[in-house]
């Protein structure tokens, strides 16, 4: 039953043309991605910018002669590299980019410097050439003076963290930084950080593009007016609607694990595998990260989220399918709700619901991305929005199968 | 094998479509006659369990069918009026996932749908879409999933609407093939489908059940009778607002009227035998004359 089920939702041309859709977005996504300079580039010999696969190979290559462990022996050499580049580049002037060329394997663990020693806790350094100023003696600072620049963030009357947050949340956003394992591993970890972006976009727009998937299963029973039939058979209202729930929810499994690990496996297998093990704090726009999480289980946990949020999206698809009949319906709300409040939540129309939206599903996406922090207190404990996320989303996608199921087999037929 | 219907009624919001009908039917061919909005289609989605009813009790063999639930809809074989179809199903699969549906095993599906081709003479449309077919094969299709499961109620909503005559005559053979031992209701407004096929006749207007009986029975209770009766072409039109009129066939020099009437219209009128296409112009008057009624006066 399953199987016919599956098959009145592939044999549709509107169904087809979604897939194909998401097939093609997914690809687009990639090259957007893959070839994009914001996410990595090389400056060749001419000065000139590559993107791509090959610069890729080119900053493979020379992150490889920078990566282990990132202790002071390395902090160390890495600065002395720098020092010695600068110091050479000035007899270069013909070439402003001397420097820079000859340390692009390191800029890295050198933004990584000027994070650590930048003045107050800032989500980014202000000052590119910070590392340069800085004394070999100095480096032994490196990982304390992450957990010291929260701390003053949080204790200092005159910043914006003092009253963002309670007692409570502040010693739990130290003990999630102290708990941080250090000397930590950098290396090259574009391949990791690439799959993850990817992985995104897909589950955010692919999602929009599994509603129309779904959207058909309970609704065209009565658009196709084959309502009155079905539901007049031994097992239409019983099994037959249980048949069209595992249909829907398999057919979400299939399609967001065969393209997510298909994507995932072809930008880890064109832009490198290495750099799982590093903790994600390892890539500079990570270090105030409050997840101790590798880049590895950062790629799992996001998966696993995204495939939480489909179900989640295809539940509720059903639900709206089920009770209104409607496909328009059924494909358009659930739409609005992903795209609705990521819009309203980018514009900041809601200033005053920030913190519900926050819980929203389009938000599970960018768990991981999220610049600022926000805590919740959920029985006295401290937890980010993701912990609740996931028990909440995982509840509701029960719930609204139960109810989309009790709606479709009590249906009456006028 | 009795369906009993006590009572039932049915209303939507203000309406009564249905109207504490109460009746027996046992193993034969049954034809509820009536115009469009009598309460034939509301009658037969409350049969199905499609609909609960506002009141009133179905039972079979004593037992209440919604609680009989599966049980029930075991027995049951429907071919809904507005019969929608699967598009992108082939026959095949179409008839396979109803058997499916219908709780028939995968073995005997296949051998029990192989049938039905043979039956419906469909055997060479089974790898046909539904959407490629006409509406004369959809119905075909309809009759094929509706006796799948050999039901012992047979349900058939407007079977021969929209049907060409060569297919109503091959689909009320058919229908009278699959009488033997089951139930069979045929709803319709077509009155030559019910007197062909039908041994019993129920006339359904406004919610209620009018007249029921054999053909000859509802003949006999009709108050009226036909008359014909050859009157100048110029006092048709007279004739059509004093008379009930079954029927005007214009001739070279006068027209000739069937004409419903206890008494004698006119002197001259000649009696004719009543039928039951007359009967139910009796009783529905100008509302008979609804979408489909080319098997009326």
């Amino acid at each position: 039953m399953v199987w016919y089920e599956i098959k009145k939702v592939l044999l549709r041309p509107s169904c087809q043309i979604a897939l194909l859709l998401l097939l093609l977005l997914s690809g687009r996504f990639c090259i957007q991605v893959m070839w994009g300079s914001e996410n990595a580039y090389w400056i060749n010999e001419d000065g000139q910018m590559e993107t791509g696969y090959n610069a890729m190979k080119k900053l493979r290559a020379a992150q490889a002669e920078w990566s282990g462990e990132l202790n002071q022996e390395l902090l160390e050499k890495a600065l002395t590299e720098l020092k010695q580049a600068e110091s050479e580049g000035e007899s270069h002037p013909e070439d402003p980019d001397y420097a820079y060329k000859r340390c692009q394997g390191l800029q890295n663990i050198r933004a990584l410097m000027n994070n650590a020693f930048k003045s107050n806790y800032v989500w980014k350094y202000e000052d590119w050439y910070l590392a340069e100023t800085l004394e070999p003696e100095q480096l032994s600072d490196f990982y304390e003076n992450r957990t010291r620049q929260l701390k003053d963030w949080l204790y200092d009357e005159n910043s914006s963290g003092y009253q963002a947050f309670s007692e409570q949340e502040k010693q739990y956003l130290i003990s999630c930084y102290e708990s941080l394992e250090t000397p930590f591993e950098v290396g090259y970890t574009t391949g990791w950080d690439m799959a993850y972006r990817i992985s995104y976009y897909i589950i955010l727009y692919g999602s929009i593009l599994m509603a129309f998937l779904t959207a058909g299963i309970f609704a065209n029973e009565s658009r196709w007016k084959t309502n009155s039939l079905y539901f007049c058979t031994v097992l239409g209202r019983q099994k037959g609607t249980a048949a069209k729930l595992t249909s829907g929810f398999l057919l979400t499994t299939i399609v967001y694990w065969g393209v997510l690990l298909t994507v995932n496996l072809i930008t880890l297998g064109l832009m490198g595998f290495e750099g799982g093990s590093c903790p994600i704090q390892a890539d500079y726009h990570n270090w105030n990260r409050i997840y101790n999480i590798t880049f590895f289980q950062r790629s799992v946990y996001a998966l696993a989220d995204g495939y939480l949020l489909w179900m989640f999206l295809s539940a509720f698809v059903m639900l709206v399918s089920a009770a209104s009949g409607s496909l328009s319906l059924s494909a358009v709300i659930p739409s609005l709700l992903m795209l609705g409040t990521d819009f309203l939540d980018r514009h900041g129309y809601v200033e005053k619901l920030s913190d519900v939206i926050r819980l929203f599903p389009h938000k599970m996406a960018t768990a991981y991305g999220n610049e600022s922090v926000v805590l919740y207190s959920v029985f006295g404990k401290i937890m980010p929005p993701i912990t609740i996320q996931r028990v909440l989303y995982f509840c509701l996608t029960i719930l609204m199968a139960i109810g989309c199921y009790q709606i479709f087999r009590r249906k009456q037929v006028r | 094998m009795e369906l009993k219907i006590t009572d039932l009624t049915k209303d939507f919001r203000k309406t009564r479509a249905v109207d504490q009908v109460s009746h027996t039917f046992q193993s034969g061919v049954y034809g509820l006659l009536g115009v469009n909005g009598a309460g034939k289609t509301t009658l037969m989605r409350m049969l199905t369990t499609l609909l609960n009813p506002t009141s009133g009790a179905i039972t079979w063999d004593g037992e209440d069918v919604f609680k009989m639930d599966k049980e029930y809809r075991k027995l049951l074989g429907y071919l809904p009026q507005d019969f929608g179809v699967y598009p992108d199903f082939t026959v095949q699969d179409y008839l396979m996932y109803i058997s499916t549906l219908k709780g028939i095993r995968p073995a005997a599906a296949r051998a029990r749908v192989q049938e039905m081709f043979h039956l419906t003479g469909m055997t060479q449309f089974k790898n046909k879409k539904m959407k490629s077919l006409s509406g004369g094969m959809k119905r075909r299709a309809g009759i094929a999933q509706a006796v799948l499961n050999d039901p012992k109620i047979l349900i058939l909503d407007e079977p021969t609407a929209g049907l060409d005559p060569s297919e109503r005559i091959r689909f009320r053979n058919l229908i009278s093939e699959l009488a033997a031992d089951r139930i069979v209701l045929l709803s319709t407004h077509i009155v030559s489908d019910v007197e062909s096929v039908a041994g019993q006749i129920i006339l359904m207007k406004d919610g209620k059940f009018l007249v029921t009986g054999t053909s000859e029975e509802i003949i006999g209770s009709c108050p009226d009778r036909s008359w014909i009766c050859n009157i100048p072409k110029d006092q048709v039109l007279t004739c059509h607002q004093r008379y009930r009129v079954a029927n005007v066939k214009t001739l070279a020099d006068h027209a000739q009227l069937r004409i419903l009437s206890a008494n004698e219209p006119m002197p001259g009128a000649v009696p004719e035998d009543t039928s039951l296409e007359d009967v139910f112009l009796s009783y529905f008057g100008e509302k008979s004359g609804g979408e489909d009624g080319n098997g009326m006066v």
